[in-house]
Parts: structure tokens; sequence; C-alpha cells
């Protein structure tokens, strides 16, 4: 047996978890190299020492946080929409308010007001097309 | 608070412990691994209505949980320093189960170290390593969770404890 064969069987002895050690062709041929025997003292260590493991403690209030997912996920949806109607609403109030002193500016001024109304409009309604999708994307944190 | 899938809780429950426990290895980071479960939970809470089981639930966590390890992986600063123990001394710690206190600890640093030098294993290795080793599953199940034959399982493995074996007599300190 070579020595990288003897690796090789030495790895799959180790995944089959066998009471009672090596089996005899591995030790014959551990009998003959040294090299070989510390690798297999190595790897059985690390076999071990993996096994032994300990286990990772969950840090605290991390649980707590997972379990409150779902809500702040919602809050944030929530907050979005908040924020959606806000704009909106601030789009309405500004294009009254134009209107309002548009009305008694001169006919230059209205027609620009109007300009910038119906350019709010259109981008408004865009945007409401576009954020029924958009809300339903979950932050990718 | 509740959420609105009662599965949810139920996963929370089975699994944060578990998927912390894969990331933290993989990552090698707690701050990290604390990241990538919520961001693991995020995915499978988004998911979860669209779950219909065709993967058994603990293989798809699992899958999730590596995926999110290997953008987390991505985005991580360079290797750390790590002292070489020396290959003869794990082999002595490992082969005494009765020894005093002190080498009990000596051993259980040994552990600490090997844990974190997964970290720096390659993903898939890390990943087969910890779930072959720490959550005990079999190398078709570890396949199914990383996406790759039973064979490539047992290769990454093999390869993932000689790295280990390299790394901790000093062969492999980048």
């Amino acid at each position: 047996m070579q020595c990288a064969e003897f690796r090789e069987e030495y790895q799959r002895y180790l995944d089959k978890k066998v009471q009672g050690g090596p089996p005899d062709d591995l030790c014959v041929h551990m009998d003959l190299c040294p090299a070989c025997t510390s690798y297999a003292g190595a790897m059985h260590g690390i076999d071990q020492a993996l096994q032994a493991m300990p286990d990772a403690e969950i840090p605290p209030g991390l649980l707590t946080s997972l379990r409150e997912l779902p809500a702040s996920l919602r809050e944030t949806r929530e907050t979005g929409l908040v924020a959606y109607v806000g704009r909106y609403a601030a789009l309405i109030l500004a294009a009254l308010v134009a209107w309002i002193v548009g009305s008694s500016a001169s006919e230059e001024v209205q027609l620009l007001l109007n300009g910038l109304i119906l350019a709010a409009g259109a981008f408004a309604f865009t945007a409401g097309l576009l954020k029924p999708l958009y809300l339903h994307q979950v932050p990718d944190s | 608070m509740s959420s609105t899938d009662p599965r949810f809780d139920r996963i929370v429950d089975a699994y944060a412990d578990r998927v912390y426990a894969h990331a933290v290895r993989v990552l090698g980071d707690p701050d990290l691994a604390k990241d990538a479960t919520q961001e693991v939970f995020l995915r499978i809470l988004k998911n979860l209505p669209g779950y219909r089981g065709e993967a058994a639930l603990e293989t798809w966590i699992h899958r999730v949980t590596f995926r999110v390890c290997l953008k987390q992986r991505k985005r991580k600063s360079g290797p750390r320093q790590i002292t070489p123990i020396g290959v003869q001394e794990i082999e002595r710690w490992m082969s005494d189960p009765n020894a005093d206190p002190e080498e009990r600890f000596i051993r259980n640093e040994s552990r600490m170290q090997i844990a974190a030098l997964i970290s720096r294993l390659p993903p898939v290795q890390a990943s087969a390593i910890t779930l072959y080793y720490m959550e005990g599953l079999r190398y078709s199940e570890i396949g199914d969770a990383l996406g790759i034959p039973a064979g490539t399982v047992a290769t990454a493995i093999h390869r993932g404890r000689e790295r280990l074996r390299e790394m901790l007599s000093g062969e492999v300190l980048r």
C-alpha cells in the first residue's frame, strides 16, 4: 500500500466510525511508515475534536429578535405605506397651493404652474403604479 | 409578538440555535453569524407561504443558511492570524481521556481553535464538516442542502480534515 492510498483509506475509515481501531491493511502500513502513523494520529485527533466540538451558544436576545421578525417586517411595510400616502398628500397640497396662487397671477405664470402640476401628477401616477411592486420587497438586511 | 404564519414561530424555536451554530462555524465570527441568522430567518419568513414541502424543512433551512453564509463570506475581510497548535499535541490531548483539569482546559482550547479554523476552510468544506459533525447529517442530506452530489460531500469532508491538519501543523498559515 502506498502512502497516498493509505491516507485515502484512513479518511474512509474515519467516516465509518468503526470501533476497535483501523483495519489490518492500514495497521500493516503504519507499522512500516512512521510518517503515516503520525498522519493517522493527527487525523484521529482532529476527528475526535470535531466530534466533541462544543455547541455554539446562541447569543442572548437573538431568539427574541427572530421571533419579532414578522412584526418588524410588517412595520417596515406599514411605514413604507405611510410614507407613500404622505408623499401623495404633499403633492396634492402643493398642487392646490400652486393653483390658488396661480389663479391671481399673470397668464404666463399660470401656464408654468399648470405645467408643473401636470408633471407632478404624471410622476405621482407612475409612482403609484410601481409602488405595489415595491411594497412587497423584503428588506435585505 | 406572534407571526402571521404559526409555522414560523415553531421553526424559530426548533432551528434558531442550529442555524446560528452552522453560521458561526462557517463564518467564524459571532457578529457575522448573528446577522446571517437574521437574514436566514427573514428569507424563511418571506418564502414560507410558498413552501410546499418539496424539500425536507431541515434541508431547506440548511440550504438557505449555506447560501447566506456564502454571501457573507464574500463580504468578509482578510484571514486572521492563527498560531499553530502542533499535530503531536493534538494527538496527545485526544489520546488521554483521563487528563487532569489543566490538560482538559488545554484540550478544550484546542477544540475552540479547531472550531475557529473551520471558518478558514472553503465554504463547502466548512459547511460539510459542520453539518456532518455537529448536525450528524448523512452525506446525501448534506448534498441536498449544499446542492452537490454525496460523493462530493465525502471529498469535501476529507479535504477539509486534511486542510485542518495542515493548518494545525503550521503547513498552511497565511
